[in-house]
């Protein structure tokens, strides 16, 4: 075992004391409006948040598909993203990511999620950020995004001094907040449910895990594979590392890495062998 | 032979996204997103008028 403490979580907790650094606006209220909101950030960011310092890349792109125009530079960013590390950066990077795994630290029944949700997000991606949003021109995964209303409608309505901002809370801002406390109950049982689930950044990088320059490799004659599990049991997206360690749903937070008691799982480049483990050889 | 193959590959993609990038910036989508971002989108905090 390499060590016990989470790399990952300290790397969250920077990304969301920089993402979401615009201070003032904790007694002013006001959207930060400067050069750094022209870069998105790879992560979900809401961009109507008070604290927040750059754009959400999905709400950008909605932006392009509402306007029936290419999105060049959104693709070219999440493509550069992806093909460097894959979807590590919701591991590493993502606020609502923190937000999720400190939900699920709370003591409570604890469900396993069935995988082929896992390909909701997909559709929510196609569907909802992708069809939807070109054809009603409304960026609608905004409009039901658990992110924005946490880090944007409730702060913004919370710091309001004038009550105009108040006076705007309706339906969408409570069918908001039901999609969130939804959102919420379920990251308690389920390790990262939103990510899972619904999550169209987590859809797209996850396409790149296989082909990223950074990738994960397990040594099938250090993995102790089925006898051992510990990688299956702290990894946060509840997969299976040894039977295949670029998965989609890997987000390279490097638990299973560091914690791993033979040290089977390294770091891998570009490799045109797959490293997996299979489970009756290793046995 | 192959590990090379597929170097060269995950380059020029890479190198395809980042002109992505370079074309968007041509088009003014650095300008774009900073005015999107920089309003207040009310909808999207679950706000109406």
């Amino acid at each position: 075992m390499r060590r016990r403490t989470k790399p990952h979580f300290i790397g969250q907790i920077i990304a969301s004391v920089i993402t979401l650094g615009h201070v003032p606006a904790l007694w002013t209220g006001n959207i930060y409006q400067g050069f750094l909101k022209r870069g998105c950030v790879p992560i979900l960011n809401c961009w109507g948040c008070p604290l927040s310092l750059f754009s959400c890349p999905i709400g950008g792109l909605q932006h392009y598909f509402n306007l029936h125009l290419f999105p060049f530079y959104i693709l070219g960013f999440f493509g550069i993203v992806g093909m460097i590390v894959g979807r590590m950066v919701c591991g590493w990077l993502c606020p609502f990511g923190l937000f999720q795994d400190l939900l699920n630290k709370i003591k409570s029944i604890k469900l396993k999620l069935p995988f082929w949700l896992t390909y909701i997000k997909y559709a929510v991606l196609v569907v909802v950020a992708g069809v939807i949003a070109w054809i009603t021109m409304e960026p609608w995964f905004c409009k039901v995004c658990p992110a924005g209303i946490i880090e944007a409608g409730i702060p913004l309505v919370l710091v309001d001094k004038t009550g105009d901002i108040r006076a705007l809370v309706g339906w969408l801002f409570f069918t908001k907040v039901g999609i969130l406390i939804f959102v919420i109950i379920f990251s308690v049982m389920i390790k990262r449910f939103f990510c899972r689930v619904f999550c169209p950044i987590g859809a797209i990088y996850s396409l790149f895990n296989r082909f990223s320059l950074l990738r994960l490799s397990v040594d099938p004659g250090k993995c102790k594979q089925p006898n051992c599990k510990v990688c299956e049991k702290i990894c946060p997206m509840d997969i299976n590392i040894y039977k295949g360690p670029n998965q989609k749903e890997c987000i390279r937070c490097l638990e299973c890495f560091y914690r791993c008691p033979n040290i089977a799982i390294s770091f891998a480049t570009i490799k045109t062998v797959s490293s997996t483990v299979k489970v009756k050889e290793a046995a | 032979m192959k590990r090379l193959i597929s170097t060269i590959i995950i380059m020029l993609v890479t190198l395809g996204f980042y002109i992505c990038i370079l074309y968007g910036e041509k088009l003014g989508d650095f300008d774009e997103i900073e005015s999107v971002g920089s309003v207040m989108c009310l909808s999207c905090m679950g706000l109406q008028q």
